[in-house]
């Protein structure tokens, strides 16, 4: 499912309609989605509703699907979208910490990874970096997993051949920090990633495993761990070491409404104040205009347009209903407007990459140094 | 040799590990980046110089060499490991100089700008000329330790070239670009160019359509992500022509190359359009959808027209057919990229083009669909980057929307933030997207060093921003 890796072009999922058995992302609003199962002879519980699954059935991924009946009269609906890495990872179960967005577009593409690659990564914890690898190295590459917990190990082999990534991934129990990654690898790793407590005492294993001019990539949350993984890259066969930050800042964006006459600001709100006094129930004010909703569908279009927005603004206004406030004459205006979101992580990790070293062709007899060179170079 | 033995995919075989006689690479010359192209017998600049580059074919990339002082003669390096003896070191450094004692004078270095020349004229090496300056500076003994190394850095990287010649990767390229040639890609830094790849769901037998303003730095990216699997459609239009300048640099194997097509937008929006008519009910539907996108004003003109299914001309005319500023049909190609993009094609302006089929080119017109894309536009791209930031993102992205497959990954590049901030508020009004995110990459590097490590002193401000989605199905 997840990374088009079914079949050639014509079969990939966003093609494809639902069958039962697919994996699909159920969207209820940008802060809820799950991870959902096709199976035609159940229903969805969902907070919008129950869904009967069979209706989903011949549908293209992407599709509304409403709610048998809900609450209230309003008839909820989601959306069924396709599988994606992106998607995956904000709703799969957390067996560890996991890597975010950021950071997994800065691994891959530092990683320099490309279909046919061979990346090493340790450990696997709950995937969601591990999808992300295999859908770059696919369809010809290989992502060798490993986790030096059994349980987690075994969970994250079980969900990569339901995901349909058996082939191009495979998940090992190993304790790599103690016992090093197998032999089998050393010299076949192009890319290879760590996300160890100690990552030190991988430099060796990772310099005898990484082809020459493969990459070194190891997340690290404290400063410390990046001192001493520096330390042990610089005493083995590793070049240009680099240690970065990196976060995504994330706005929201709404439709807010902001006084842009002020005279006329001022008259409607004495206006409004002078019928208010007159008689006890009358009067909107400005300020009420805020929470207009789009018509019919207005049980879920406040939170639905809110995409990253929480709050009950007026991110539902319809841009007619724009219109109609700006020509009431309060003297206010509907703008988009975009504002950084008021919680943001403010450190993942950091993210130190290096190279292995080449052996060159020299024109002169090696040196002394470069036979010690040759020694710790793999086999 | 070891390379070799792992024959488990295309693109890592050793062929492409190697510098070959016509491979274009990065030369990263005492850390400044530039693309060169390798041509036996021929030279090529590095830093300040030109020099005959012969020696490197055939070497790994990732090699090291040094240029003489003649500025002719390279010597290719073996690296050393010597970081470990420095680590060692630093770490028992307590230095008790400080700086209190120094004064800023001429008279501090014995040695003129006449025995430098000199030295170089008679090629010592870079090494012998910064020992002479160590020997004759009054001060470097009084200087901290730290003060010592970066004074012989400085020094080293003034009288020595070391060179590296990497890779040329959608990564190198990106931030070779970056610090080179920023305007010819959009200022798009390394980190966003990133996101958008991870963002619009680039992989392996999908269907990626690209509008790329930066030089072909996305379409190569998106092909390299792709590996000759799928289909690369980096669409042109009249303002843009296709994107193919940075493509080449990839040094792409020719299944990747084949990969990637430069057809016109129109000609896809056409075809897109005829697919639709043979599927009516499709049609009404995809007809409803770009109806609520539309704005207020223009929504309560052209509604009628929509409500009865058939897709106006608005809708699908080619992008350039709206440009207040029509390319006459036989301007040469310069002419036409010339033209400021900052010429938009706004809303309002596609009501007079209403009935303009004839907008379209007769060059765009004699573009011959092959049975991939035909393929593509009628089932839909699976992912999409749209990297052309002076087109508005909400013009762009309502043209292009009816090519994407239903949960179609999109992601839209800018420079500026409120573009994307009025489109996703759009997409967020007319439900044609959710999962919608606007973000903006935050980067920084460290320098990690024993007892000084700390965020690098320069980074850059800003490298853009990003609004990614899925399209919901109509």
């Amino acid at each position: 499912m997840l990374c088009n890796s079914q079949g050639d072009v014509p079969g990939s999922p966003s093609t494809r309609t639902i069958a039962s058995g697919d994996l699909v992302i159920v969207y209820e609003r940008f802060d809820s989605m799950k991870a959902y199962d096709v199976d035609a002879s159940k229903t969805y519980h969902g907070r919008f509703g129950l869904f009967p699954v069979k209706e989903w059935i011949g549908k293209p991924f992407g599709s509304r699907v409403y709610a048998k009946s809900s609450a209230g009269g309003q008839q909820g609906w989601v959306y069924i979208l396709a599988p994606t890495c992106e998607l995956w990872t904000m709703v799969l179960r957390h067996r560890t910490q996991i890597l975010y967005a950021a950071d997994i577009a800065m691994i891959c593409t530092f990683l320099e990874l490309r279909p046919g690659c061979t990346v090493l990564e340790s450990g696997t914890g709950s995937g969601s970096l591990t999808h992300a690898l295999a859908r770059a190295i696919a369809p010809t590459g290989h992502v060798h997993s490993f986790d030096f917990h059994h349980q987690r190990a075994s969970e994250a082999d079980t969900e990569m051949k339901s995901h349909g990534l058996g082939e191009l991934v495979t998940v090992r129990q190993r304790n790599i920090e103690e016992d090093s990654f197998p032999e089998e690898l050393h010299g076949k790793a192009d890319a290879l990633f760590l996300d160890l407590p100690r990552p030190w005492k991988v430099a060796r294993s990772a310099e005898a495993c990484l082809r020459p001019d493969g990459v070194f990539c190891s997340f690290s949350p404290c400063i410390e761990q990046v001192q001493r993984t520096c330390e042990a890259l610089a005493a083995c066969l590793f070049t240009a070491p680099r240690t970065m930050e990196c976060l995504l800042r994330s706005y929201e964006v709404s439709n807010e409404k902001m006084v842009v006459d002020l005279a006329r600001a001022e008259e409607a709100l004495l206006h409004a104040r002078k019928r208010k006094r007159s008689s006890k129930d009358g009067g909107s004010g400005g300020f009420k205009g805020r929470k207009q909703k789009t018509g019919a569908d207005s049980e879920q279009a406040a939170p639905e347009a809110g995409e990253g927005a929480s709050a009950p603004t007026a991110s539902g206004v319809a841009p007619e209903q724009r219109l109609a406030a700006q020509q009431e004459g309060d003297g206010k205006e509907f703008q988009v407007l975009a504002l950084p979101t008021a919680e943001a992580r403010g450190h993942t990790g950091y993210l130190t990459f290096a190279r292995r070293l080449i052996d060159p062709v020299l024109a002169s007899p090696p040196s002394v140094a470069s036979k010690e060179a040759n020694g710790t170079s793999e086999a | 040799m070891t390379e070799v033995a792992n024959g488990e995919g295309p693109s890592t075989s050793s062929s492409s590990v190697i510098i070959r006689d016509g491979d274009n690479v990065v030369m990263d010359a005492n850390g400044y980046k530039s693309l060169v192209t390798i041509k036996k017998g021929s030279k090529a600049k590095v830093g300040k110089v030109h020099v005959n580059l012969d020696p490197i074919i055939g070497q790994h990339y990732g090699v090291q060499f040094e240029l003489g002082q003649n500025g002719r003669d390279i010597s290719v390096k073996r690296h050393k490991s010597d970081r470990a003896a420095a680590w060692a070191a630093w770490k028992t450094v307590t230095s008790e100089r400080n700086n209190s004692e120094l004064q800023d004078s001429m008279m501090n270095q014995g040695l003129t700008t006449e025995h430098i020349e000199a030295m170089k004229n008679a090629n010592v090496g870079g090494e012998a000329i910064v020992n002479a300056l160590l020997a004759n500076s009054e001060t470097f003994e009084a200087k901290t330790e730290f003060s010592q190394e970066k004074y012989l850095k400085k020094k080293t990287d003034k009288y020595t070239v070391r060179a590296t010649v990497e890779r040329p990767t959608a990564r190198s390229l990106a931030e070779t670009l970056f610090s080179w040639r920023p305007e010819r890609i959009q200022y798009m830094r390394a980190d966003t160019l990133a996101m958008l790849l991870t963002m619009a769901n680039v992989g392996a037998h999908g269907r990626a359509l690209v509008l790329d303003a930066c030089g072909g730095l996305v379409t190569g990216a998106v092909a390299e992500r792709m590996g000759g699997f799928g289909q690369v459609c980096s669409a042109c239009t009249e303002l843009k022509g296709p994107a193919t300048e940075y493509v080449r640099y990839f040094n792409f194997p020719p299944e990747v190359k084949a990969s990637i097509k430069s057809p016109p937008l129109s000609v896809l929006l056409a075809y897109r359009q005829q697919c639709m008519a043979d599927a009516p009910t499709e049609e009404s539907m995809a007809g409803a959808t770009s109806q609520q996108k539309e704005d207020a004003g223009q929504n309560a003109k052209s509604a009628a027209g929509q409500v009865n299914g058939a897709l106006t001309d608005t809708d699908m005319a080619p992008l350039e057919s709206n440009s207040p500023v029509q390319p006459v049909h036989g301007a040469s190609p310069t002419q036409q990229q010339q033209q400021p993009e900052g010429v938009l094609p706004l809303p309002q302006e596609q009501q007079q083009q209403q009935d303009s089929k004839s907008g379209m080119h007769l060059s765009e017109l004699r573009y011959e669909l092959g049975p991939e894309l035909k393929q593509a536009c009628s089932s839909g791209f699976s992912s999409c980057i749209l990297a052309s930031p002076n087109i508005d993102p909400s013009v762009l992205l309502r043209r292009v929307m009816p090519l994407l497959a239903p949960s179609a990954s999109f992601a839209v590049f800018s420079n500026w933030m409120q573009p994307l901030a009025d489109c996703m508020f759009k997409l967020q009004v007319s439900k044609e997207a959710v999962a919608l995110q606007l973000n903006e990459s935050w980067w920084r590097e460290y320098q990690v060093l024993p007892g000084r490590t700390h965020p690098c002193m320069m980074t850059s401000g800003t490298g853009g921003y990003v609004l990614s989605g899925t399209k919901a199905a109509p």
